[in-house]
């Protein structure tokens, strides 16, 4: 059932294309507007590379989860599964799993030209990035789709979703530039992956919690 | 009996709807409801099918409560709401298959319901591009290819032409010969008292 939601979403992305085109390019234009904004001497750009990036990851987030979550009030569709004999906490599971592919996916698309335009030098590893990536955008999404449950039926859930979600998820961002910034500086994983064990708490609490509560939130 | 409503009691804004409502629908029985705007036709329907909450009260489906952790009670019952309840990004046939997946029936037999309810030409249209009648006509085929055993219709002759009046008719009939439970909502009190045993007014 969960892969059954997950490529319904997925369909409908490849389809449509609405979802990673918004995100990639309100990712590229905060990146643009950062890089054009903040003409500082390289030194200080690396110490703000970070907090940037998690900034315009969260951001581009809360636009994405905003259009996946909308998926399903286009025409009540929620009402196919939430009138069906399935565990809703699956679609919320499934949700966390289709918002983690298209946010990475974004990601990947503006990660380069945000080097590119910070002018940022890159010595450190790929794969720590794409870990500390991977981890923080789950606990991004985690928090994020538990938002857009809750707020699923409410009337004004487009200004809903980021109030309610910045301040929640402001503990993740922390986290993440943590981890970001001492991997920029170079230095050893032992020295940054407290912070990565918050983001994938962060992760896994969130996710469980939303599978549990799943099945009241999405009540009308 | 199939269905049983016991004293059930929901609130909107602290005001009542619904206040110790109590309903009994036996097998094969066809209910319509009928009321003013606002009265709780659809309400009723939403809360039967598990979509909307009970504040009090209970639902039950072949004896097992209407709850969000029971999912088994959802299993025969199918809510053919006012809106079309499917995937605007979906194609008809898609939307099926979606539909058959979540109660796991077979998709066999999705292209054949298609032609019944006259929507084989537009099977790979997407849904957003469908019309109101094409899009109650897709509720239809989704009703046929779960075959559930409780009905839930809510105003099911919405933006049907004559066409489209005689296939829902035909298919009533079918249900009907078949044993199916049905709750119909309709304003349409003549066509509800020709195709309905017995009708329950809500004030």
């Amino acid at each position: 059932m969960l892969v059954h939601f997950i490529l319904k979403d997925l369909k409908i992305e490849l389809r449509s294309k609405e979802i990673i085109t918004s995100m990639f390019i309100f990712g590229l234009s905060v990146t643009l507007i950062f890089a054009l904004a903040f003409q500082v001497a390289p030194a200080m750009i690396r110490e703000f590379a970070p907090g940037l990036l998690w900034v315009v990851i969260l951001f581009t987030s809360v636009l994405g989860l905003n259009r996946l979550f909308s998926l399903e009030r286009d025409e009540h569709a929620l009402w196919s599964w939430s009138a069906g004999p399935i565990d809703r906490g699956t679609v919320f599971i499934a949700k966390v799993i289709s918002a983690l592919i298209f946010v990475i996916f974004s990601e990947i698309l503006f990660i380069i030209p945000f080097f590119v335009f910070l002018n940022l030098p890159i010595e450190f590893s790929f794969f720590q990035l794409g870990l500390i990536l991977f981890v923080g955008t789950g606990a991004i999404v985690s928090v994020g789709c538990l938002i857009s449950g809750i707020t699923l039926q409410a009337s004004q859930r487009d200004v809903l979703i980021p109030i309610l979600l910045f301040p929640t998820a402001s503990p993740v961002a922390i986290a993440a530039t943590k981890c970001t910034q001492l991997l920029f500086n170079q230095k050893s994983i032992t020295e940054w992956n407290y912070w990565l064990l918050i983001l994938g708490s962060f992760f896994v609490i969130f996710t469980l919690f939303g599978y549990l509560v799943f099945n009241k939130i999405v009540e009308e | 009996m199939i269905l049983k409503v016991t004293t059930l009691s929901k609130y909107f804004n602290l005001s009542p709807i619904f206040r110790d409502f109590s309903l009994t629908v036996y097998s094969g029985e066809k209910i319509g409801l009928n009321g003013p705007n606002g009265s709780g036709k659809t309400t009723l329907l939403k809360m039967i099918s598990g979509i909307t909450s009970i504040d009090s009260g209970e639902i039950q489906i072949n004896g097992l409560e209407v709850n969000p952790e029971q999912t088994n009670s959802r299993k025969n019952v199918f809510y053919l709401g006012h809106s079309v309840g499917l995937y605007p990004g979906l194609t008809g046939q898609e939307n099926l298959e979606f539909m058959a997946g979540l109660y796991s029936q077979s998709t066999s037999t999705i292209p054949d319901i298609l032609s019944k309810v006259g929507l084989g030409t537009n099977e790979s249209k997407l849904l957003k591009f469908y019309s109101q009648g094409m899009r109650q006509r897709l509720k239809l085929a989704s009703a046929l290819v779960i075959d559930p055993n409780v009905l839930l219709l809510d105003e099911p002759l919405t933006g049907l032409d004559p066409d489209g009046i005689q296939l829902f008719e035909t298919i009533l009939s079918n249900w009907d010969s078949r044993g199916k439970t049905m709750v119909i909502v309709s304003h349409n009190l003549d066509w509800l008292s020709r195709i309905t045993d017995r009708i329950i007014t809500l004030a």
